[in-house]
Order: C-alpha cells, then structure tokens, then sequence
C-alpha cells in the first residue's frame, strides 16, 4: 500500500461516492456528517450517502493514503470534540484533480458530438 | 408536546441504529461505529424535524439498505475480497444470514409498501334511524332483524343506483381506467358494493357506512352520499308503511302518495328526518391499507425465520457430508 511516489492516474476512474467525497473534501477539512451534507448539496440532493457507504469508503480511502485524519480539533463551544475530522492529503487532492481533469476531457468530447453541440 | 415526542422517536430510532451496526466486522464497528451511530443520530433529528414521521420512514429506508450494501462489502473486504470466505462466514454465524435477511426483507417490504402498493382509504358516515312508531304492543309485531333490514335496504340498488347517478360514478370510474364510455350500471354497482361496509356501532342502534376507496375525499363524498339518500328514501318508506297498511293497493298508492307528501313538509318544518345524521364523513387522512409497519415486520421476520432454517439445514447437511467423509 505504501508506495513511494503513486501516480493519480492508477486509482483512476473513480466510483461517484469517492470521487464526491473527494470534492467535498477539496475546500476544507470536515467532519462525517458534513461530507455528507456537503455530497448531498453538490448533486442538489441526488446522492444522500448513508452512514456505512461514507464510513466504508472513508476507510478505503485512509488505506488508499488519499485522506488522512486531521489532527486540531475545534473548539469543545463550537463543535463536538470528540467528531474526527478529515482532510484530503497530497496525493489526495492529485487524485481528485486527475478524475476533475477526465471529466472535462469528457465533456468536451461530449460537446463535439451530437449529443450536446458545439460549444459557441 | 410535539418535540417530546419528535425527540423519542430520534432516541428510539438510534438506538435501534446502535443494535443494527453490531452486524459489521468488529474492527470496523469499533473504530466507526460510534461515529456513524452520531452520523445517524443527526440525519434522524434532521429528518424528524423537517418531514415528521414521513421523513424518518424515508431515512430508515434508505438506511437499511445501505447497512446491508455496506455490511456485505466490509465483509467481503475483510475477508479479503473472496466470496466463499463470506459464504463460510454467513454460515459461521448464525445470527448473521437471519438478520441479514430480516434487514433486506424487512427494508423491501417497506419500500414496497410505501412506495408501489396501491393506497386505500376508509370514510365512515354514521347515521341514527328511528323506528316506526308502533300501533299495537303485540309482541308479534317486534322485528328483531330490523336493523338487519336496514343493512340491506341501504346496500340494495334503490339506494345504490341513485347514489352513483347522483355522484356521476359509472363516468367517473370510466375514466380513472381511461375509458370513454361509462361503465355499465351493473358494473358499477358492483364496484360500489365491494367499496361499501356497513356496521353496527358497538352497543348502539348507530349504523356507521364505510365506504374505501383510493381516493379519500371520494371515499367521504360517496359514504355521505348514501347516507344522504337512504334518510330521504327511508323517511318516505316508513311513513308510508304505516299509512298503507291493510288497504288494497289502489288505495295505499293514494294514501301512501300522499302521506309522503306530508312528511317531507312536515320534516321541513321541523327540521327533523326519520334518518339522523350523526357523523358526517370526513377524508381520511392516513391509508388503512397498506399497513407499512406489519409488512415490514411480518416480511422481516418469516425472511429471518426462512433463512435460520436454510441456515441449520445446510449446516446439518455439512456436518453429516464430513462425518461421512
């Protein structure tokens, strides 16, 4: 698992529930339930991750060395202290912008077809 | 009073939650079980307070099916991806592939339930009929099946007819099948009769109409409606029984036509019918069918109780193969 230098592109492409929880981790550390708040107000309410598929993936991704636990906790007044907050590490955040990256790339082959027109 | 009981059930749900995450391996329970219970616990107090009732079905729905999606990949994680260490693990424990099934069963069963199966509304209507008054004390004359009578005069098509002519049904339920024509009037009173209950209220002389229907307020407007033309049909039926009685027919046509006519003035000046209304039918707000909380457990259970048979069964079946082997 712990490998020296992994390239983004093998964990690639990535399941909607990583590749989300990714993103909802890409502006600032959060905490389980949050991710899931955040999941579900990216994708207007689409995609409501549930307790096991948010901690099983969390736990994948830990292993993966894509996320790590994060070590300050906020303030016993303005949260609980016991919540164990999560942040995306640097391997993490390449991997979140390779898979960003092949849905661009995706897109635009999508927009020189039929299916979504040219871009103006 | 409303928040007490919000919070209960927020307490309740949670802690039938904690029992549940019991069935993941014990390492991944013991280091995120405490947080997907806290996960858990606020999605509930979320859901409660903005959807009420409705709101926690949803959430406990989508919760079981994903514990059992999760609970089944942890497994199969744990156990290194191979399916047949999580066959051998299914049978290992056997309270696992009974609970398993409970879940899956008990979670489709209420997704079914909830979401697929056709509603079906009751009204009732509630009326209070006046006997005749009677002319002699011969005890001959009790009828101790009156009320008996009165069931099936109001089930007879003299009411029924001109309750779906007046409700316009043969049109109506033309239409909810998508057909232009009317429905038949046979068929319709049919239909109308397999809607239509009609009880004794317990220790009363009360004759309460239930009419079900998935449609409440048509439920309401036809259980009304019958209670509406059996007082008109029944104050003109027993005023002229008592006017007719021993005279040839010629004669009690005449008087009975004219007492009717009497009574309806007579009712409208006092405002007062041989048939009394006492409760007016109202839409009901909640299904009688499908029940969602019996399905879920009777589905639930006979899944579970079906697999610790298949579970013992194969079990005994292993044992006396090695026993041979």
């Amino acid at each position: 698992m712990a490998r020296t230098n992994p390239n983004p592109e093998d964990f690639l492409p990535l399941t909607p529930a990583v590749f989300h929880i990714l993103l909802a981790l890409s502006d600032d550390e959060q905490h389980g339930y949050a991710i899931m708040q955040t999941v579900a107000e990216h994708t207007d309410g689409k995609i409501k991750l549930g307790p096991g598929t948010l901690y099983g993936t969390l736990k994948r991704l830990l292993e993966a060395g894509l996320v790590e636990e994060s070590d300050e906790r906020p303030h016993p007044d303005l949260d609980d202290e016991r919540r164990r907050y999560y942040k995306l590490t640097t391997l993490g955040r390449r991997v979140a912008k390779a898979e960003a990256q092949r849905y661009a790339d995706l897109v635009k082959v999508a927009q020189g077809t039929k299916l979504l027109g040219k871009p103006a | 009073m409303k928040e007490n009981k919000t919070q209960r059930t927020v307490k309740i749900s949670t802690a039938v939650y904690g029992g549940l995450i019991r069935a993941y391996p014990k390492a991944f329970r013991e280091k995120y079980g405490s947080e997907m219970a806290q996960v858990f616990r606020e999605q509930c107090r979320d859901a409660a307070t903005s959807a009420g009732g409705f709101g926690l079905t949803k959430l406990w729905l989508r919760v079981l099916l994903d514990l059992v999606k999760s609970c089944s990949s942890e497994y199969i994680a744990a156990l290194g991806g191979n399916m047949n260490m999580f066959k051998q693990a299914l049978l290992g424990r056997l309270w696992l592939a009974p609970m398993l099934a409970l879940l899956v069963v008990g979670g489709v069963s209420a997704g079914v339930s909830a979401f697929l199966l056709p509603k079906l509304y009751q009204s009732s209507a509630r009326i209070v009929v006046e006997k005749p008054t009677q002319t002699t004390v011969d005890p001959a004359d009790f009828d101790p099946f009156w009320l008996q009578t009165q069931f099936e005069i109001i089930r007879s098509p003299a009411v029924l007819n001109e309750v779906i002519d007046n409700l316009s049904l043969s049109q109506r339920w033309a239409a909810l099948f998508g057909l232009k024509e009317p429905l038949g009037r046979e068929e319709t009173l049919r239909w109308l009769r397999n809607q239509l209950e009609i009880r004794q209220t317990r220790n009363t002389t009360l004759i309460e109409i239930r009419v079900s229907d998935q449609n409440s307020k048509e439920a309401a407007e036809i259980a009304n409606e019958i209670a509406a033309v059996y007082g008109r049909q029944a104050a003109d039926r027993v005023k002229i029984e008592i006017g007719v009685r021993d005279r040839s027919p010629k004669q009690a046509a005449d008087i009975a036509n004219e007492i009717a006519d009497t009574v309806r003035r007579q009712s409208a000046v006092q405002g007062r019918s041989v048939v009394q209304i006492v409760d007016q039918a109202s839409p009901a707000l909640c299904p009688i069918r499908p029940n969602i909380p019996l399905n879920t457990v009777v589905g639930g259970l006979l899944a579970a109780f079906a697999t610790l048979l298949l579970v013992l069964v194969v079990r005994l079946f292993r044992k006396r193969v090695a026993a041979v082997g």
